[in-house]
């Protein structure tokens, strides 16, 4: 196995991918079916539906947000949505006829080749986590024609996720049909699915599906935790064919790689045969873990009772794996495209954390050759030029220098924190920018104004006591008429 | 400000949920009080080798510094109103005391010891924020001011309990035999200019039959020192770069001094003699007042072995690692400013 090409860094952990041996549980879907309005990296989404009208599966709330049934929109309101801080965002809530089969949509219109229109239409975002808008991604690609390589993501590295994993067990062809579909449209001169060996399952069913297939390479990697990270895995396969690294500027993109994560790329293959985005595999994880198919929409909550895997007084859900995933507040949140794995654990004691020692292990671990306990020193005190530096922004919040770092701190937690507040303030940084352009335009305004007085066509003096006159005569009216 | 204990719960949702990673895969790594008693561990084959041919009183002073280093931590976290037991419990203060006692003569006063504990623990430490905050190494803090203030006791070694010879041992500066044949040397030199007396030459041969079984203990000591270093490095506490940079620079430059004829000392006596491989293994690797990245510590161990051999061969003090320490230590946030990644992966 150590023959098998590594990312750098990272760390070997145990597998644990729970939920594989049972068959995937095809859930109900619900009456009440919520959509958070939250696009990529947070930002708010503009409803493209009212209150009362009724939708056909697969039309678009928003950019980027498809209803997973046909329904009438009852709400568009603060609902629950699945994050730590368990604050509410705008969401649309959508009423639909229950549907006991929850197999596949019911309206589901002609087959036809991939664009990216078709992908924008269907409001498919990235499976992996962040959500990022395939239809976006690929659009940054300069020229599809001249795709250089198309990389499916099934390095799924992170323990307790099982979701990928379980999709090539269960749905081998139509993951290959859905390759097969952007090999159609992309063109690339190579296509391969990366894949950790130790997935011995999912590599046995992958090769029968892909037998007659050469143009589909199939790329075994060691597991090493974070191999499924999209800047690690495509430089580590750069490497593999000998081309130079990824530059820090850099993106896969502008090497003519494209790289989609597994689930991604089998919705795309469900939207080239004509379905709308209605459902994801999701590994639960809690006292019967499994895998189901969930529609969109579904409140975590149910899912859980669902499953039988509803949690009990004192546990927590957490969305997610240990390492990237988070807790949730509020588990009447929907699920999301996003939404990969949920898990019930009752709650362990943390550790307060102890000074850093600067022992270096972290540094050895990062996978993207960053300075935590530097990092870290900058983000406790705010230094900002500091966290440039370092490169926070190339940060993948991995979670690898957390574990090994001797004093337990917490330093992803802090680097995230950095990364808001910091995206905050660059927000605030553009208003009140916006709001000095406005002031100088009013005060160069204002002083044109005055120096050229001449040049006002209207005569103002006079116009005055006419005014004041007018303003007189109406209220004389108006109080006349009160009296009447 | 220190970490403090509510590092972890404002984000704590959003955070690496360690506790769960373990229960799902097991995985748990060293904690900073496992490193410090891995570095207590690995000072043990040393210690006693140390105590059964050197001097016993080494085992005494060891515990009398680990006890004050540990009290005078207890003593600074009430002051500073932080939780005593858990830190102290941590070992770092019983591993500074520890180390003093070693880099210091074991025949130094216990009172002297005792301040020096003082001095690491609250001056170097404590003032500056305490563990992980100190920008030089207390232990090396604690030996640079005890040898300033008290050179005469500082300076007693335990050579031979022959009172006869005390006298010759008594005038040794030096914490290694090394020293002793730095003056030797010179004495022979005299001699050559002019013989004077029969009687002198043979009381030197005398002298060196004594140094011959003294370097043997003494390298018998500094290879039990290399065990101990051998396991932290196979255990992984610490890392190669920061003692081969440091044992590499000081072979090179006594080779080099001993080319071009300056001195005629012998590399392998340098490195086995003096307190070269204890520091190598022991002091340069503190992890908290060194270079944190690979590069960094290469450059910091090439430091200190630089400046040593120069404290050496040129200062006045015969041993340099002290100060070589303290000032590489200070360059330490210029090497880290040097060592920032420009081109991560
Ligand atoms: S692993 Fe932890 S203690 Fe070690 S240098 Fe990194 S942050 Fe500091
Ligand atoms: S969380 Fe960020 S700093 Fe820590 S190991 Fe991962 S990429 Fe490196």
């Amino acid at each position: 196995m150590n023959t098998l090409p590594r990312i750098q860094g990272g760390l070997a952990l145990k597998r644990h991918k729970p939920g594989l041996n049972t068959p995937v549980v095809n859930l109900s879907r619900p009456r009440t079916l919520v959509f958070p309005l939250i696009g990529y990296g947070g930002t708010a989404l503009q409803p493209r539906v009212r209150v009362g009208q009724t939708l056909n599966c697969g039309e678009l709330l928003a950019d980027g947000i498809a209803a997973s049934a046909s329904g009438r929109v009852s709400a568009v309101e603060a609902r629950p949505y699945a994050h730590p801080s368990g604050t509410w965002m705008p969401s649309v809530v959508l009423e639909c006829q229950p549907c006991v089969t929850a197999n596949t949509c019911e309206s589901s219109s002609k087959p036809s080749a991939l664009n990216l229109d078709l992908l924008r239409d269907a409001g498919l975002t990235g499976h992996g986590g962040a959500g990022f808008s395939t239809a976006a991604k690929l659009a940054r690609h300069a020229a599809p024609s001249q795709c250089q390589g198309l990389i499916i993501n099934a390095a799924e590295c992170e323990p307790g996720i099982a979701c990928d994993e379980a999709l090539l067990m269960h749905f081998a062809d139509e993951v290959i049909a859905g390759i097969d579909a952007l090999i159609d449209w992309l063109q690339p001169q190579q296509t391969l699915i990366a894949i950790e060996a130790d997935k011995h399952e999912a590599i046995k069913c992958l090769h029968d599906a892909i037998a007659n297939k050469q143009y589909i390479r199939l790329q075994r990697l060691q597991p090493i935790y974070p191999s499924g990270a999209e800047r690690p895995l495509v430089d580590l396969l750069l490497r593999l064919e000998g081309q130079p690294r990824l530059r820090r500027d850099e993106t896969p993109l502008d090497r003519n790689r494209i790289c989609l994560n597994l689930a991604t790329a089998h919705a795309a293959g469900r939207i080239a045969r004509g379905h709308a985005i209605t459902h994801r595999l999701i590994t639960i994880y809690g006292d019967r873990p499994c895998h189901a198919r969930v529609a969109f929409g579904t409140a975590i909550e149910t899912v859980l009772a669902d499953t039988g895997n509803s949690p009990r007084a004192g546990d927590r859900v957490r969305v997610g794996g240990a390492l990237s995933g988070y807790d949730l507040a509020d588990i009447s949140a929907p699920v999301t495209a996003q939404t990969n794995a949920l898990s019930v654990h009752t709650a362990p004691s943390v550790q307060p954390s102890r000074p850093c020692i600067r022992c270096g292990d972290c540094i050895s671990v990062c996978p993207v050759g960053l300075q935590p306990q530097q990092l870290y020193a900058y983000a406790r005190s705010a230094d900002d030029k500091g966290l440039d530096r370092q490169g926070l922004d190339h940060c993948l919040a991995c979670g690898c220098c957390d574990i090994v770092c001797p004093s337990e701190i917490a330093l992803t937690a802090s680097f995230r924190h950095a990364r808001s507040r910091r995206h905050a303030d660059r927000l605030s940084d553009r208003d009140a920018q916006l709001a000095n352009t406005l002031h100088d335009r009013h005060q160069a305004r204002l002083e044109r104004e005055q120096t050229r007085p001449t040049r006002q066509t209207r005569p103002t003096t006079p116009s005055e006591p006419i005014a004041a006159d007018g303003i007189a005569a109406a209220l004389e009216r108006a109080r006349a008429r009160r009296k009447s | 400000m220190p970490a403090s204990d509510s590092d972890r719960s404002p984000t704590a949702r959003r955070g690496v949920d360690l506790a769960l990673l373990r229960q799902d895969t097991g995985v748990q790594l060293r904690t900073t009080p496992a490193t410090m008693r891995y570095v207590l561990y690995a000072l043990v084959p040393g210690t006693l080798a140390y105590a059964l041919l050197i001097e016993a009183r080494i085992l005494f002073t060891v515990v009398i510094a680990a006890i004050a280093a540990m009290a005078f931590e207890a003593l600074a976290l009430t002051l500073r109103k932080r939780d005593v037991i858990r830190t102290v419990s941590d070992g770092s203060a019983a591993l500074t005391g520890v180390l003093i006692a070693l880099s210091v003569t074991p025949l130094l006063p216990v009172w002297q010891l005792i301040v020096g504990a003082g001095i690491a623990i609250l001056l170097a430490k404590h003032a500056y924020g305490g563990l992980g905050y100190n920008p030089f190494n207390p232990a090396m803090v604690a030996f640079a001011v005890l040898l300033v203030s008290f050179p005469a006791d500082m300076s007693h070694w335990p050579g031979k309990a022959d009172p006869a010879n005390e006298t010759v041992w008594d005038t040794v500066t030096a914490q290694t035999p090394r020293d002793r044949w730095r003056e030797l040397l010179r004495e022979q030199r005299h001699q050559h200019m002019d013989e004077k007396s029969l009687s002198s030459a043979s009381a030197k041969t005398d002298d060196t039959v004594q140094l011959v079984a003294v370097g043997w203990r003494w390298s018998s000591v500094a290879l039990a020192w290399l065990l101990g270093g051998l396991f932290l490095l196979w255990s992984r506490v610490i890392s190669w770069q920061a003692p081969t940079a440091f044992i590499v620079t000081l072979a090179l430059c006594h080779s080099a001094a001993s080319v071009f004829g300056t001195t005629a000392f012998d590399p392998s006596m340098t490195l086995l003699s003096g307190a070269a491989l204890f520091g190598a293994f022991f002091i340069i690797t503190d992890p908290v007042s060194g270079a944190a990245t690979a590069r960094g510590r290469l450059l910091f161990g090439c430091g200190v072995g630089l400046i040593s051999f120069l404290i050496r061969q040129f200062g006045s003090w015969p041993e340099g690692l002290a100060f070589a320490v303290l000032i590489m230590n200070s360059a330490v946030p210029l090497i880290d400013r040097l060592d920032t990644p420009r081109h991560p992966r």
